[in-house]
């Protein structure tokens, strides 16, 4: 006897689920929303009422939280399932993680859980192990069921971005971990409460397997909390609305949604495949030592993906050629895909008020056993896989942009790249005072790129949390006390360009004031060095990288002292050193993660993200944007005569002449500088028959010739011969 | 209603909305009366005399006759608003820290300010508020100063001078600037909350060079706006003031001289976001732009006060907005960082939560999908199919149902068209969705309904408040309409609906104090280990920083005309537990710290506060205290209505205050409701639902399972029946 609806067991239910969708194409095989078309305004109302309780329920529990991550960046979210796990409604918050949810559950009831051990009113479930559903152990879920007349009707959910897992390395986001071991504190489901509390022994886990004991018992207290207070007032929806109005309309809000996304793809999109490739760089080589030596390498991760829009409105994401699960942290599973790039599908098509589950309806993926994510070593690393599925948001953007583009929705095109830089600090002061920080602030505002009818919007948008904020230098400033910001700003010719260009980049320039005993700082910056995806694009550029730039043992203190002046961003360190006002005693620029630099006083640190890409021929370019960009000095005069063909005179105005005549010139070297498909195919061919790559791309070659798809197209597109191979690591 | 000489006797308030300027209009003995008239954006001088006109026209009397005899008369109107919408503000300059003179450009990233959450996950429609200063004009000075360290003594001070000022900057930029043809020049410095002496500094220097050129163009400093920490909020506020202090106060003086060439003899006056009044002579006048609700919840404040009920929910249903504002303990909740228009800024306003519902926002019916949704768009004056709009909206419904009497429209000075109505909700939502149009009609209001219950309840619970601790303050033009909805699924303590509901925010204009209110940063940590020496050291700096503000408010009260003697002052702290996020303001007895037990009692009243608040466990005393702001507002006495008391009258209304019978579609059938006349019933009487007590501006529901009591003072108490 199960516990489910007439005596059904949760492993039935589910199953049911499934078996229903996978027949009839519809969730739950619904065919026909009864609730909604008998009384569509009742249904709304019972709709909006559900997620106003997932609200209400996070809007107090959140006090309890002394987690910034919680309290201010929206890494909290509270959900409400039904008894199969689909989401049904959510909190404000981090809504990718709706996607998880079902995969909890469906893993919970394979695992008889209703047997042992058990499932009863008051229950509290916990976990974190992403093989099982979370997508990293810093994404912790606590969950409840929902009774009603004795039978299982939901699950009400909380989960929440912890500050530190107990991993090798301090905080949630560790970028070295060989395997499971060294990613910290990691649970499977674990039934960790009864009677609406959780168990005493709960609190001594988190006070002995994390550093910030605190922040997580306090974390955890909150979501039990949030979870209760949902649990109640679902009851009451149920004595207003009954259960079979509950059950069923929890099914139909789940089909009605999938309707709707399906109908805006299907409005929207010209069906067909859409190409996806990013690359990036997982270097350990020196790192990990003896110790573990099959981590004493680099990797270079071939991020590929082929979107299928479908004709019936449908996507089937495949990531056949996607690089090897490895003994670093950057392994993940399906839930944990699903759930990042959700974040690219939100913007796309799926806005709504009313998020839920229902994405899961009408998005397949193909992720290949043995690739990174969806390793078959049961103890592979996954701490910070989510670090590279952020690639895949973007193939959402990218591809649905062009889709979009294709069939005339100009407004709705929204290319993006991954393009965030931060960095941490951690110094001893004068007086022997330890203390440490971070700045997020050109992760969480970025500029938008260049869309097919205006350039991208300055500081607008962000990709992982849609409401872009900057945040406050003085605020900055007070968290970390070194670091004085010069400048704040825009970067002048720092987009991609194009007819209609990409926004600014925004890069800060930060000079170490009394650093005491002991200053470093650490910096990453997300391209990674690679360049950016630029599909989409119609022939307008990419942005540019990311940048990090340290200069040591300079003579700004004297300037200052002299003249009270300062240069205010990367680009004006360089011109102040050509002319030989700023003297340094070392310079290093970095394009991605930084190693972790001594600063003194008087260095400068200077950190730029954010440049997006441009669309169309920069050589297309109207004259009189070009006018606003240089009267706004936004773009230089050496640019608009180097990328855009464009003359402008001393008044600022352009000389249409002289540009038609150089624009004409530019297209005629473009000619002279093109050559033969045919030969340049034998030129690459070439390249490719010697093999003489750097090995980091060898590898990667090697590695993604294991798949049968990539192999045929890499031996069909170079007519290789059949005994053609690469040697693999560590092969020759 | 007689009158002679010139002896002052009234107290004029007026509330300019988007659609409708509401006047209230009272005299000393507590009479009042209320007018309405169609709001003149372009010339708010015509709306002023035309709702005030409209109010004294019911008392026989004409706004000369009102204005001779004016204790006061305050305005508070969109002027401000329209000039951001309509870009219509000055050319602003602005002298900036080198390096940061993009950051009015890049406005913090927050592009996404006041949308709904399907709007903010549409990223790429996000945009910039249009710029307030042109990139052109803003030009950058070399310095720097320390904001000071979580740290404290670990590092610098707050206010230390990292770079010196580059006076040349200065001079350049100005001249530049004046080249440009600005007419305002703002000036800003990050770190100036903690040290004023370089942005001081440049408006010294920017005053001698503008005097230099024989130019009279005046210069703002970020300082005097507001004296805290986050330059982009800082920056903005500073900005919003030069953008519209020169046409704002231009719109307002040509109110006041309209007034004046009536015979009014003092000041007009406005309202300030936080719920002061001030002549519109006021310097800081930014902090009137989003002044538009404050209105009704000084209203309740007053309320609060007079009926003696410390916990009030204050609700406003309107045309267009749907506002919702909490009196806890009798304490008006400020909000530091509001936002409007698109703009986050740094200006202290009373925090309302608004909802976009009300009576003319458009009904969405989707075939397709059956999704019913309520706006976000609304036709405003427009009103709906009824009336002049092609949509579809919350008031045809009210129509259709037989709730609205359509022959008394605003008193019946608006002719509406209820078949048109009718026949549209059945085409466009009805028979699309395969519904019967009343039954539609009814959810579609329960949607509504719920819409703001959830709303409510959302407020109360984010804050650990139980409904049945407070009072509902009803009013709004389409409060009391649609209470009925409301009241079922919250139980509040008490249900109270204001006679005037239609005109409750002027109301509250007329009741609002005279005072100007001052911030200022501080850096004060009590830990449970500290020696009394080190906290009384820290106390010292309140109590000065107090006397800092004190000084000011003396000196900028005395130049609008009151006498030192008339200043009175009142202290608050914005005060958290160490290591908390949130910090939470409260009022406090005395702004000086003399001894031990004068930090205690500071504290506890922040404890106090707390604990009205949240549960006691939410409290974390073991951490310490940290005082990141204090406050201080300078008040003077201001005329303020006052309310009358009538002698109760038998249960039985009187008969002409029956109007008759009527149809109207409740609970899934068709009724009939007694109709009454709300002017002419009489406090005492009690009228049992189903009934509708019509007004020429408000009409008020009462289902078969409530019933309405009229109190002493014309209140209606709107009670379930037992």
């Amino acid at each position: 006897m199960g516990i489910c609806i007439q005596g059904s067991t949760l492993k039935e239910i589910v199953a049911e689920r499934e078996r229903l969708f996978a027949e009839t194409g519809c969730a739950y095989g619904l065919k026909k929303l009864e609730l909604v078309e008998k009384d569509p305004a009742k249904f709304m109302r019972f709709q909006m009422r559900l997620v106003a309780s997932c609200i209400n329920s996070r809007e107090s529990a959140k006090l309890i939280s002394a987690n910034p991550m919680s309290m201010v960046q929206g890494e909290l979210l509270f959900m409400l399932a039904n008894a199969e796990g689909d989401v049904i409604s959510a909190s404000y918050g981090l809504a990718g993680h709706i996607q998880c949810m079902p995969f909890i559950i469906k893993n919970i009831a394979e695992l008889d859980f209703e047997d042992n051990p058990g499932i009863e009113k008051g229950d509290i479930f916990s976990c974190n192990d992403p093989m099982y559903g979370p997508p990293h152990n810093a994404d912790c879920y606590t969950w409840m069921p929902v009774f009603y007349e004795g039978e299982l009707v939901s699950w009400t959910v909380g989960l929440n971005h912890i500050v530190d897992v107990g991993g090798i390395q301090p905080g949630g986001l560790g970028v070295v971990s060989p395997n499971i071991f060294t990613d910290g504190f990691t649970y499977p489901p674990t039934k960790t409460g009864a009677n609406f509390k959780q168990h005493k022994w709960w609190e001594l886990h988190w006070k002995r397997r994390t550093r910030t004991e605190m922040f997580n018992v306090l974390d955890d207290k909150m979501r039990a909390a949030g979870i209760t207070s949902l649990h109640d007032r679902i009851l009451e929806i149920i004595d207003e609305f009954g259960v079979d109005y509950y059950r069923q309309g929890m099914k139909e809000i789940i089909e009605r949604e999938r309707r709707i996304l399906v109908e805006r793809i299907k409005s929207q999109a010209v069906p067909g495949k859409y190409r996806y490739l990013q690359l990036s760089a997982v270097n350990y080589k020196g790192t990990l030592g003896k110790l573990w030596p099959n981590s004493n390498r680099n990797w270079l991760i071939h991020k590929t993906g082929e979107l299928n829009i479908r004709p019936d409105g449908t996507l089937l994401t495949d990531l056949e050629g996607l690089t090897s699960e490895g003994e670093f942290h950057a392994n993940a599973y399906e839930p944990a895909v699903r759930m990042l790039t959700s974040l690219g599908m939100w913007p796309m098509f799926a806005y709504t008020e009313t998020i839920n589950s229902s994405l899961l309806y009408m998005t397949d993926w193909n992720i290949p056993p043995g690739s990174m994510f969806n390793p078959q070593n049961p103890y592979a690393g996954t701490v910070m896989g989510l670090g590279v599925i952020a690639g895949y948001i973007f193939l959402f953007h990218n591809c649905l942009s062009q889709a979009f583009f294709s069939r005339g929705f100009l407004e709705e095109t929204f290319p993006a790249d991954g393009t965030a830089g931060g960095y941490g600090a951690a110094g001893t002061l004068e007086d022997g005072f330890q203390w440490a920080g971070g700045d997020m602030s050109l992760i969480t505002c970025q500029s938008q790129a260049g869309n097919p009818f205006h350039d991208g919007f300055d500081s607008s948008v962000c990709s992982p949390n849609p409401a872009s904020d900057i945040g406050e230098t003085e605020v900055v400033e007070f968290l970390l006390p070194t670091q004085v910001h010069l400048g704040k700003k825009l970067i002048p010719d720092y987009c991609g360009h194009g007819k209609f260009r990409g926004g600014l980049g925004i890069g800060t320039l930060q000079m170490v004031n009394k650093p005491g005993r002991s200053l470093i700082l650490n910096a990453f910056a997300a391209t990674d060095s690679m360049g950016a995806c630029a599909m989409g694009r119609n022939g307008g550029y990419p942005g540019a990288n990311d940048i990090v730039v340290f200069v040591n043992d300079t003579n700004i203190r004297e300037i200052i002292e002299k003249e009270s002046d300062y240069p205010r961003d990367f680009v004006e360190i360089r011109e102040w050193m050509e002319e030989g006002k700023l003297t340094a005693g070392d310079v290093q620029i970095y394009k991605g993660p930084t190693p972790s630099i001594p600063c003194r006083d008087g260095d400068l640190f200077a950190i730029a993200a954010g440049s997006k890409g441009g669309w169309g021929d920069a050589l297309e370019r109207k004259y009189e944007l070009i006018e606003n960009d240089i009267e706004l000095d936004w773009i230089t005069r050496e640019t608009s005569k180097t990328v855009y063909g464009v003359i402008v005179n001393d008044e600022g105005k352009v000389d249409k002449d002289a540009s038609d005549q150089l624009r004409k010139e530019m297209f005629e070297k473009r000619l002279e500088r093109s050559m033969d498909a045919k030969d340049w195919w034998k030129q690459e061919r070439d390249k490719v028959l010697e093999k003489g790559w750097h090995e980091d791309v060898k590898n990667m070659y090697a590695d993604c010739l294991k798949y049968n798809k990539f192999k045929n197209e890499f031996f069909g597109m170079w007519q290789l011969p059949d005994d053609y191979r690469i040697p693999g690591y560590k092969e020759e | 209603m007689s009158e002679k000489s010139d002896e002052k006797k009234y107290i004029v308030a007026q509330d300019a909305g988007g659609s409708m300027t509401d006047c209230f209009l009272v005299d000393t003995d507590g009479n009042f009366s209320t007018g309405k008239f169609i709001t003149h954006t372009e010339a708010e001088k015509i709306s002023y005399m035309g709702a005030l006109n409209d109010a004294a026209a019911k008392w026989g009397m004409d706004s000369k006759q009102i204005h001779k005899q004016a204790l006061s008369c305050t305005y508070t109107g969109t002027s401000m608003i329209n000039i951001l919408v309509t870009q219509g503000g000055s050319d602003v300059g602005l002298m900036i820290t080198k390096g940061f003179a993009h950051t009015p450009i890049i406005e913090r990233g927050l592009t996404w300010i006041g949308q709904t959450y399907e709007d903010i996950l549409h990223q790429q429609l996000h945009e910039h508020t249009p710029w307030l200063v042109h990139p052109h004009n803003i030009k950058e000075v070399a310095e720097r100063i320390s904001v000071g360290s979580y740290y404290m003594q670990h590092h610098s001070m707050p206010g230390t001078v990292i770079i010196p000022m580059n006076e040349k900057d200065v001079v350049k930029g100005v001249n530049e600037l004046l080249d440009n043809g600005v007419e305002i020049i703002g000036c800003m410095t990050l770190g100036s909350f903690a040290n004023t002496v370089h942005e001081n500094r440049i408006a010294e220097i920017a005053k001698e060079v503008i005097a230099g050129r024989g130019l009279e163009i005046p210069v703002v400093t970020s300082n005097e706006m507001c004296s805290v920490p986050n330059e982009t909020e800082r920056l903005k506020t500073l900005l919003i003031q030069c953008y519209i202090q020169e046409t704002a106060r231009k719109a307002l003086v040509t109110v006041e001289n309209a007034a004046k060439e009536e015979g009014y003899e003092r000041d007009l006056m406005t309202l300030l976001g936080y719920g002061a009044a001030a002549t519109v002579h006021y310097p800081k006048l930014a902090e009137a732009v989003a002044s538009g609700p404050t209105g009704g919840l000084l209203g309740g404040k007053f309320l609060s006060e007079f009926l003696d009920l410390p916990n009030i929910v204050c609700w406003d249903l309107g045309c267009t907005t749907c506002d919702v504002g909490l009196i806890a303990g009798g304490l008006l909740p400020v909000n530091k960082s509001p936002e409007f228009a698109g703009h986050k800024v740094r200006m202290p306003m009373i925090a309302i939560d608004c909802l976009g519902a009300g009576c003319s926002h458009v009904v969405h019916a989707d075939p397709v999908s059956g999704r019913i949704t309520i706006g976000p768009e609304s036709v405003r004056a427009d009103l709906g199919t009824m009336y002049k709009s092609d949509e579809i909206t919350i008031g045809d419904i009210d129509m259709t149902l037989g709730y609205v009497n359509p022959d008394y429209y605003l008193g019946g000075t608006i002719k509406v068209n209820p078949q048109r109505a009718k026949s549209e909700l059945t085409k466009r939502v009805a028979e699309p969705l395969g519904q019967d149009v009343y039954d539609i009609s009814l959810k579609i209001l329960d949607l509504l309904h719920d819409k703001v219950i959830n709303h409510i309840n959302g407020i109360m619970l984010s804050k650990g408040l139980n409904p049945a601790e407070f009072t509902l303050l009803v009013y709004g033009a389409a409060g009391p309409l649609h209470l009925w909805g409301i009241d079922r699924a919250i139980n509040f303590k008490e249900v109270i609906v204001v006679p005037w509901a239609a005109v409750f925010s002027s109301f509250g204009v007329a009741a609002a104090d005279y005072f100007h209110r001052y911030d200022k940063a501080v850096t004060f940590f009590l830990t449970p280990d500290m020696t009394d020496d080190v906290k009384m050291m820290q106390g010292q700096v309140l109590s000065q920083t107090w006397a800092e503000l004190e000084e000011r408010g003396y000196r900028e009260l005395e130049s609008e005309g009151f006498s030192h003697d008339e200043i009175t002052f009142r202290y608050g702290i914005s005060c958290r537990y160490i290591g908390q996020l949130s910090n939470w303001e409260v009022p406090v007895e005395v702004g000086q710290v003399e001894s031990i037990d004068d930090l205690d009692k500071i504290i506890g009243a922040f404890e106090e506060n707390y604990t009205n608040i949240y549960p006691s466990g939410a409290r974390f005393p073991e951490s310490g205290y940290q005082i990141t702001e204090i406050y201080l507002e300078a008040a003077a006495d201001k005329p303020k209505p006052v309310i009358s008391s009538y002698p109760l009258q038998g249960k039985e209304p009187a008969k002409d205050a029956h109007k008759g019978q009527r149809k109207a579609f409740m609970d899934g059938e068709w009724m009939m409701f007694d109709v009454f006349e709300q002017d002419l019933l009489e406090p005492g009487n009690r009228i049992d639902g189903p009934a509708i007590i019509e007004h020429t501006q408000t009409t008020f529901m009462i289902p078969s399972q409530n019933y309405v009591e009229m109190d002493k003072y014309k209140f209606m108490r709107y009670r379930r029946k037992e």
